[in-house]
């Protein structure tokens, strides 16, 4: 996992949602924070334009923060190989 | 609820044009899924709808559908096929006093997207002058009480999932108290446009089909399930007082046996348990009947993630042990969710349970889930079960819960 990403995707939640980035711990639960599924998916639209990726199909809700960054970790990975995130 | 009764039935859905053919589609597990052939379906994500069967607008008769949104044109051939039954086509004196009740999630969605078209697409510098009437919310109800000459209460229900097991409730609430002797009731829905598809894709609950077999995505309870499955089509049914109807000798298809309607208050979305367990409560009591006389519950049942195992455990802590005697299926899983129609074409599935004792089956149930381990009636109907007592759910976006109980009728 790149860490430089990790941080990166935690500031962008932390924007997108008004909180402290500070309670963005990995086993953090996304409802603890006040998030709902259809404002994670709001979410996830964002970091597809921003990142240009695409989310896969998957039904599984994103129940953590480490959820959230794995999911978009494995778009970038597999999407932009070689590319930087700016 | 006391006094009133089913005297007619009609409907257009995905598997069946009819009541007869939805009874047998029933009884066969016949699935109405489908790919849609729009010209935009190239678009679509995920592409598996249940589209109406036929042509509605041949039933209504091509000159009358003129200026009208095909979610008028699906509840006209619905409303004609549930007057006929009633005997109230060719008798149709006690109409004239109707109150019509109509629940719609989504009107006249395909209206409203050709004028956006018209002037946001093609700068248009003006659109269809009939777009405000076709478009119109109530158009549905509107047009059923000028073709039927209904001079009642004319009313709208926009409940998103629940409206016209609302509607149906309110009619009946309605007739019990007195203010109508006959209710035309149910709802209607032609959902299946561009808009409506990306929109419903983006909250990521769309099910994703087996493009080799798309009739199959609609799979409620089972563990492979991805979500609900659009559809379309109009279902209505006649509701009557006891009293009006045994004086004019009409046919009783069932009782309206109980009703509620309650609101989660807690979400927009997310299934309440709490909120759905009370709904349930609550129909019982008003049916005067301990959860051990229901003998079937068709339920709400749409095959989302979340939904199937909320509604699993709202049965369980309402009905106790009785939840695993007692056979619950969901027959989106041949239909679809017709959204602001689902309430009414359900109904319409749990009285043709006490009437002719048919327990549809939740098809395309091949993985069962862990977590929904209630009897689903599998894949198979099963055909000639005793049942006194159903139970229709119908649990909405908004927090809206709808749950209507038919009983026999006779004891």
């Amino acid at each position: 996992m790149d860490q430089e990403l990790e941080s990166q995707i935690k500031r962008m939640i932390a924007d997108h949602f008004g909180i402290d980035a500070e309670r963005l711990a990995a086993d953090t639960e996304v409802a603890s924070l006040g998030i709902d599924s259809l404002g994670m998916i709001e979410f996830m639209f964002e970091m597809e334009d921003k990142l240009k990726i695409r989310m896969s199909d998957s039904r599984a809700p994103l129940l953590t923060v480490s959820d959230v960054i794995a999911e978009i970790d494995r778009a970038v990975r597999e999407q932009h190989p070689a590319a930087p995130v700016s | 609820m006391r006094g009133v009764c089913v005297t007619g039935l009609g409907l257009v859905a995905p598997n069946a044009a009819n009541v007869a053919d939805f009874g047998a589609a029933l009884a066969a597990g016949c699935s109405g899924v489908r790919a849609i052939t729009a010209p935009f379906a190239a678009r679509l994500a995920y592409n598996a709808a249940g589209v109406v069967v036929g042509d509605p607008a041949l039933v209504v008769g091509k000159p009358r559908c003129a200026g009208l949104d095909r979610v008028v044109i699906l509840a006209l051939a619905a409303v004609r096929e549930a007057l006929d039954d009633a005997g109230l086509r060719a008798d149709p004196a006690p109409l004239d006093r109707a109150a019509v009740y109509v629940g719609t999630g989504m009107g006249g969605q395909g209206t409203i997207e050709a004028g956006f078209e018209e002037y946001q697409l093609r700068n248009g510098e003006r659109v269809n002058p009939l777009l405000v009437v076709k478009g119109m919310n109530n158009a549905a109800a509107a047009n059923i009480a000028i073709d039927y000459r209904c001079h009642g209460p004319n009313l709208t229900f926009s409940t998103a999932c629940a409206s016209s097991a609302l509607a149906i409730g309110e009619a009946a609430r309605l007739v019990e108290a007195g203010h109508a002797d006959v209710a035309i009731a149910g709802g209607t829905e032609a959902l299946l446009t561009l808009g409506m598809f990306k929109a419903w894709e983006a909250m990521r609950t769309l099910a994703i089909p087996d493009p080799a077999d798309p009739s199959t995505a609609c799979k409620p309870f089972a563990a492979d399930r991805t979500g609900l499955v659009l559809a379309e089509g109009a279902a209505f049914v006649v509701l009557e007082s006891l009293e009006h109807a045994r004086r004019r000798g009409a046919r009783v298809h069932a009782l309206v046996g109980g009703y509620a309607a309650r609101n989660d208050a807690i979400h927009l979305t997310r299934p309440d348990v709490d909120g759905q367990c009370a709904a349930m409560r609550s129909a019982l009591a008003d049916a005067a009947l301990a959860p051990e006389q229901i003998g079937y519950i068709n339920a709400h049942g749409t095959a989302t993630i979340a939904g199937d195992v909320a509604e699993t455990e709202s049965i369980r802590r309402v009905f106790g042990a009785h939840a695993y005697r007692m056979p619950v299926s969901s027959t989106k899983s041949m239909h679809g969710h017709l959204i602001g129609a689902a309430g009414a074409l359900e109904f319409i599935a749990t009285v043709l349970a006490v009437r002719d004792g048919l327990v549809a089956p939740t098809i395309n149930l091949r993985q069962p889930d862990p977590a929904c381990d209630l009897d689903y009636v599998p894949n198979v109907a099963r055909t000639c079960v005793r049942i006194d007592h159903a139970l229709s759910n119908s649990f909405a976006f908004g927090g809206s819960n709808a749950v209507l109980i038919a009983s026999r009728a006779e004891p």
